[in-house]
């Protein structure tokens, strides 16, 4: 469990599962849910609500974002790494043929994108402190914050300071993901590398955050462990942060497990009921955070989540570096993807359901130089 | 709940008390007893530093039991609250009440100039404790600068209006690093159990008490609210963990989720 909490993990599980029906309809009309109350909208029992809580969730999903939906694509920079999570196809015991982008090459995914029509990037590499150094970071984001608007990265846990030079640099959020809230899964699942250190992975909003970052994105993946307990981890984590760090905002993400490779077995899969009751919760309890989903999903379900839930997401995604110009013909990334539309067919989608898409939901002006 | 710490100082009586407005030093002793508050607040306008042993406040504080904090008030800006705190420091208070305000008629805080001097009375060692309006960002800020309890209002001072600016109070509670003390405007004693049970760490109380028909009564009244507030708090901690009997808490959606001293 996130370890500031007061309640230990027995007894946030026994309050998750002794929730009755009536309580969930207690917060179902209760105008915001308190703690308790989110953990009941996580109980099996709430899974019989699915449709009161899609209504509930859907006000707040319309009444903090209205009907916009906004965009980013992943770009992946360098798939060398020196960990070897076992979930993880960028594990350091996988072989195959790693590489790092130079900045040329950066430039050229980067028009690629943005002549989809991204123009928002999350930048994405694995963890290489020979490659991916502070100074490749910030180069990385002077030349891109050229062509977009608003970048965010999702690289290994770095010092405060580093993050100021990269908000310097122009980069505008952090997303990092704890994996698993559970310690001792979490050692067994990150036998060796410096991400061994759940501490120091824990604290990384705290410090990307006291250096300016104004998002923050956060989330476990999905399939590790017990999911009702990872996600009262991860919204206790979340309000702790947003303690600590009010100028930031947070953003949920809920990546399910979806290897490439049969090299691991999903310990605890959720399923797509679940991952829609879980987001459903996050949203009707945090009304005014962001939530994004990714192209881990299909088609048919983003087009309902973003309805009722995320009012971000990915589209047209690579997970390989060089995915979108230099290799666009080879794509294996990091793990597979479920939603193979153009960024211009999600589009299209969006719009017949009447929500508007919207690419551009920041300004590059806001960078200090 | 555990008791309240600020800076290093343990509370176990989460009702502080303002030594202004009473008839007597008679009245204002028996409502101290009666209160069995740990913390008073005193203006430095009202007593009298260089005969500390006749002046009627001074000398009606048991100093062994109670925490005195010097108050600000009478400041019109920043400069001359630093002032008063530093008069306050030579006679060996070190906690100020921060407290300007440059409005005559209803006495709210002036949010810039207590900003300004809240960063130069951290910067030279005081504890200090901001009295604000109920203002998030700002009571966020001044967390930002280092003090050590930020006391927002409930509504204007003196006022016995209760808690009208519940909805910012309660943004502030959900937010704060640091203690929250619900200062102005606490008339009855329900209001101080709501403030408790809203999730405030304390209240402080004056007009009310000071100016009741019998003090030392209505004294007695406020710690007992108070109390029941702070009970109502344990006592839904312990409803949080047995979930077949929980009702929905009636608490602030973020409160006491931390383990003590976490935060």
């Amino acid at each position: 469990m996130f370890p500031y909490l007061k309640a230990d993990e027995n007894q946030i599980s026994d309050i998750i599962n002794n929730t009755t029906s009536c309580q969930v309809e207690q917060v179902l009309s209760s105008e915001r849910p308190d703690f308790q109350g989110f953990l009941s909208l996580l109980s099996p029992v709430a899974a019989d609500f699915l449709e009161a809580m899609r209504q509930k969730a859907q006000v707040n999903r319309l009444r903090h974002f209205g009907r916009t939906v906004s965009f980013y694509a992943p770009l992946y920079i360098s798939n060398k790494c020196v960990n070897s999570c076992k979930y993880c196809d960028f594990n350091i015991n996988h072989k195959f043929d790693r590489k790092d982008l130079s900045l040329d090459d950066i430039m050229l995914e980067a028009q690629a994108l943005k002549s989809q029509g991204i123009d928002s990037l999350l930048l994405v590499a694995g963890e290489d402190p020979k490659g991916v150094t502070i100074e490749y970071l910030e180069a990385t984001a002077k030349i891109l914050k050229k062509l977009f608007s608003y970048i965010s990265i999702e690289v290994a846990p770095l010092e405060e300071s580093d993050y100021k030079r990269l908000f310097a640099a122009g980069i505008d959020g952090v997303t990092l993901y704890q994996e698993t809230y559970n310690q001792p899964l979490y050692a067994d699942l990150h036998p060796a590398g410096p991400k061994r250190d759940y501490m120091y992975r824990l604290s990384t909003h705290l410090r990307a955050g006291k250096a300016g970052m104004r998002n923050l994105g956060m989330g476990f993946l999905l399939g590790l462990y017990d999911w009702r307990l990872e996600a009262a981890s991860l919204a206790a984590h979340s309000i702790y942060v947003r303690k600590h760090c009010w100028r930031s905002k947070i953003q949920y993400s809920f990546p399910r497990i979806t290897p490439i490779e049969d090299q691991f077995e999903v310990p605890l899969p959720v399923n797509e009921k679940e991952l829609e009751q879980l987001m459903l919760a996050f949203r009707i309890t945090f009304p005014e955070s962001d939530m994004t989903v990714s192209t881990r999903e299909t088609a048919e379900f983003r087009n309902r989540i973003i309805q009722t839930c995320a009012a971000n997401m990915s589209a047209g995604s690579k997970v390989t570096p060089g995915g979108y110009a230099i290799e666009a013909d080879k794509d294996v990334g990091q793990f597979s993807l479920n939603d193979n539309r153009s960024v211009s067919e999600v589009k299209r989608d969006i719009e017949s359901l009447d929500y508007e898409p919207v690419s551009k939901y920041w300004d590059k002006l806001f960078v200090c130089d | 709940m555990n008791d309240l710490k600020i800076a290093d100082h343990i509370f176990k009586n989460r009702l502080f008390l303002g030594t202004g407005k009473f008839s007597s030093k008679k009245a204002l002793e028996a409502a101290l007893e009666a209160s069995e508050t740990e913390l008073v607040t005193m203006a430095m306008t009202r007593i009298d530093l260089d005969n500390a042993q006749s002046d009627n406040i001074l000398s009606a504080i048991d100093h062994d039991k109670i925490k005195v904090m010097l108050n600000t008030s009478g400041a019109r800006d920043a400069a001359e609250a630093v002032r008063i705190a530093h008069l306050g420091r030579s006679a060996g208070y070190n906690w100020i009440k921060l407290e300007i305000h440059p409005d005559p008629t209803y006495l709210l805080p002036d949010p810039i100039e207590t900003f300004k001097a809240a960063e130069t009375l951290v910067k030279d060692g005081f504890i200090v404790l901001p009295y604000i309006n109920a203002d998030p960002v700002l009571a966020k800020r001044l967390e930002d600068v280092g003090v050590h309890a930020v006391m927002p209002l409930g509504s204007p001072i003196g006022s016995n209006q209760g808690l009208q600016t519940e909805c910012m109070l309660r943004i502030i509670i959900e937010q704060a690093c640091v203690p929250v003390v619900i200062d102005a405007g606490i008339g009855v004693p329900s209001h101080a159990t709501q403030a408790l049970e809203m999730g405030a760490d304390a209240v402080l109380v004056n007009t009310a008490i000071a100016t009741a028909e019998n003090p030392a009564m209505m004294a007695e009244a406020f710690k007992i609210a108070t109390a029941t507030g702070t009970m109502t708090r344990t006592a839904g901690a312990a409803a949080a963990t047995t979930a077949a009997n929980a009702s929905s808490p009636m608490a602030s959606f973020s409160m006491d989720i931390f383990a003590e001293g976490t935060v």
